[in-house]
């Protein structure tokens, strides 16, 4: 058999399985050998897609793509390989991906100083654009939201007469799956400004001083892009409150980093909104939580009814249904989170599937099943919830948490809250 | 930077949830490290799945035997389940390795006091504090220690010790607060055990304390303050002694009207008491 048939054979072969992806890794191989590079990484890509390309082929395939020009599959390699601890090549590979970057000008601002490309690529500027009509419901939130942050951006004329400028540091807190990361998608979208997203994990490296260089570089390229919003997710893993912290690690070094940032002394903060967003307010750092830093706290709670049923209506599209009484079903479910909601949702399409194997014939999701899901679930938010009013209660001194305080003193609440 | 460096943070920084999440996504030679098993069962330590701890120390036990920190691991899940015996057993063989290590001497501390075995668990801490002075975890095995014994001064004094090298210590400030209560000085109380739920407002039941210490400071409250402090019980014999006694004297009157009065204390405590529950919910 000659090499051609070979690649034909394996060719037919991945066709017919598609989801084989040791066999497309096998074809991938082949094409590389055989010298049609574009069409190997192709399928490389595929097999990366699938989560199946082995780790230690990353850097091999990552370096290929680079020099074929596809950089975000190359990034890709270099994540993969480095996630899975591959020293040999990996620094290698990312001088490559930092001299084509450069080369290419993609990250080169006209009116800013030159971004460090290492962080430029885990600071990814948001590629859709997301507003308020994109969040359901929570209309206090994003009316909150819309006077403290979107306004002075959108007049920055008249906030400057009173002495506010746009930008600073504002943090929003809830309970998990209730929506921060879309709000803070969203409040960027409003502002008509650039999305950069700082993670842990772009952040964290074990050697000493790295990460609060990787901190730096971040801010650095934030302030380049202004006016644009830096969001830092889960921002309790990057402050974590340095009295729960026992040894002087890298935890600690974070958070004065961090402190140093916001504060800007030698470096200039103006148009840089710094989006927080945690589910443990109490344990992120307090020095972050004093003016001039995070001096605003939104918010936002469980979905309310609206936004239940959109997040019901967006769980249920593409399903078989029938007679589902979503709003109805939206006024029975107060506290549950968006992801309780899926769950519900999800419970009720495994009922109807396990309905459909035994009478063999399609059977829609209906009412029935919603009302068997329904049966078992259970608001998750509601241990964050006692919590939060715990710390409000008894942490609430300089008024921040007023505003969930009023939201837990409701009646509605206090009962749904009595254990 | 490597998945497990992250689920290491992850697990510093109280999400264990998340870390856990981390570990599922590690290729099986990583996930079957010692470094991964271990981490692994001190995320289920952490999120209340004792068994699932035990099942990873001993995995990665199987690799390593004479692993300390996996035998340490072993007891603190073992002990969790509430199976002492083995508990004891893992921290033993750890011992065996380290015989001077502080931690593992306050492990076995707790364990010896979760038995009931107060004099010897004296004993160990006493070796564990000629072993690491400056330990905090001795010392807050200590307290415990102290507090089980029923030496309220004692686990005072070591308390303000700790406090004065961890100001924040939300365990420190909860045992003040429960000394407090218990002498019946409601406003320390209510201070202390609010210092405890502003550190850490995860713990329902010391929130609750703390409100109760809130809430019984108010007036209408004083028989259900009068019958904590002294304690319902000798309260009741003292008063029933009180109204045999005047009766004995001849002092009738004297007695029915004491009876009256206790009489309506109990009414208005047992209603009181009702209305704090309420309130508390």
């Amino acid at each position: 058999m000659t090499g051609d048939d070979r690649l034909e054979g394996l060719r037919a072969a991945v066709e017919l399985s598609p989801d084989n992806h040791a066999l497309r890794l096998v074809l991938a191989e082949s094409l590389r050998e055989a010298g049609e590079t574009a069409a190997a990484l192709t399928e490389f890509e595929r097999v990366l897609d699938a989560g199946a390309l082995p780790r230690d082929e990353a850097v091999e395939v990552g370096t290929a793509a680079a020099h074929a020009g596809r950089l975000q599959f190359a990034a890709r390699c270099l994540d993969l390989a480095r996630n899975a601890g591959v020293v040999g090549g990996t620094a290698g590979l990312e001088d490559l991906l930092t001299t084509l970057l450069a080369d290419s000008g993609a990250v080169q601002r006209a009116d800013g100083p030159e971004p460090d490309t290492h962080v430029a690529r885990r600071v990814s500027v948001a590629e859709e654009a997301c507003t308020f009509a994109d969040v359901g419901g929570l209309d206090d939130v994003k009316r909150a939201i819309h006077r403290t942050i979107v306004l002075p951006y959108q007049r920055p004329d008249l906030f400057e007469q009173y002495g506010r400028r746009a930008g600073g540091g504002v943090l929003l807190f809830g309970p998990p799956g209730c929506g921060k990361t879309l709000l803070a998608r969203a409040t960027a979208g409003e502002c008509g400004a650039p999305f950069l997203n700082l993670r842990i994990e772009d952040v964290l490296d074990p050697y000493f001083g790295v990460s609060e260089q990787r901190l730096h570089l971040g801010f650095d390229e934030a302030r380049a892009a202004a006016p644009c919003v830096l969001f830092l997710d889960e921002i309790d893993t990057l402050a974590f409150a340095r009295r729960h912290q026992r040894s002087a690690g890298v935890g600690r070094a974070m958070v004065d980093q961090l402190l140093q940032e916001l504060d800007a002394i030698g470096a200039n903060n103006d148009g840089l909104l710094v989006l927080g967003a945690t589910n443990v307010p109490w344990d992120v750092d307090d020095a972050l939580q004093r003016p001039g830093r995070f001096d605003r706290v939104i918010f936002v709670p469980p979905p309310d009814a609206e936004a239940r049923r959109r997040i019901l209506d967006i769980a249920l599209r593409e399903r078989p249904t029938a007679g589902i009484d979503v709003d109805a079903l939206a006024e029975r479910t107060p506290m549950f989170s968006g992801a309780d909601l899926c769950a519900v949702v999800e419970r009720a399409v495994d009922a109807a599937i396990d309905e459909a194997l035994t009478s063999a014939d399609e059977v829609p999701v209906s009412q029935r099943h919603v009302d068997a899901a329904m049966r078992t679930a259970r608001a998750t938010t509601l241990e964050w919830l006692r919590t939060a009013r715990n710390y409000t209660e008894f942490a609430n001194e300089s008024g921040r948490y007023d505003e969930v305080r009023a939201y837990l003193d409701q009646r509605e609440m206090r009962k749904l809250l009595r254990r | 930077m490597s998945s497990l460096e992250l689920v290491e943070h992850l697990l510093g920084v109280g999400r264990p949830q998340d870390a856990l999440r981390e570990l599922e996504r590690l290729g099986p030679d990583e996930a079957g490290t010692i470094v991964a098993l271990y981490l692994r069962g001190y995320a289920h330590l952490n999120t209340g799945q004792a068994d699932a701890a035990v099942h990873d120390a001993q995995a990665g036990l199987q690799a390593a035997p004479d692993d300390i920190a996996l035998l340490y691991l072993l007891s603190v899940a073992q002990a969790e389940r509430g199976d002492l015996a083995a508990a004891e057993a893992a921290i033993l063989s750890a011992l065996g390795h380290a015989a001077d290590d502080a931690d593992l001497l306050a492990q076995y501390a707790r364990i010896l006091m979760r038995a009931g075995e107060l004099e010897k668990a004296g004993r160990v801490l006493a070796t564990a504090r000629a072993s690491a002075p400056g330990s905090q975890d001795v010392l807050r095995c200590h307290i415990d220690l102290a507090y089980l014994r029923g030496d309220t001064a004692e686990a005072e004094g070591l308390t303000h010790l700790l406090l004065a090298e961890d100001a924040e210590s939300a365990r420190g400030h909860q045992m003040l607060g429960a000394i407090a209560l218990e002498r019946g000085d409601l406003p320390a109380a209510e201070q202390r055990l609010g210092e405890a739920v502003r550190l850490e407002p995860v713990h329902d039941e010391v929130a609750d304390t703390a409100r109760a210490a809130r809430i019984l400071q108010r007036p209408y409250y004083w028989p259900v303050r009068f019958f904590n402090r002294f304690g319902a019980a000798p309260t009741w014999v003292a008063a029933i002694c009180l109204i045999v006694g005047l009766r004995a004297a001849g002092l009738e009157l004297a007695a029915g009207l004491f009876g009256t009065t206790w009489l309506i204390v109990c009414a208005w405590s047992w209603a009181a008491g009702s209305r704090l529950e309420h309130q508390l919910r």
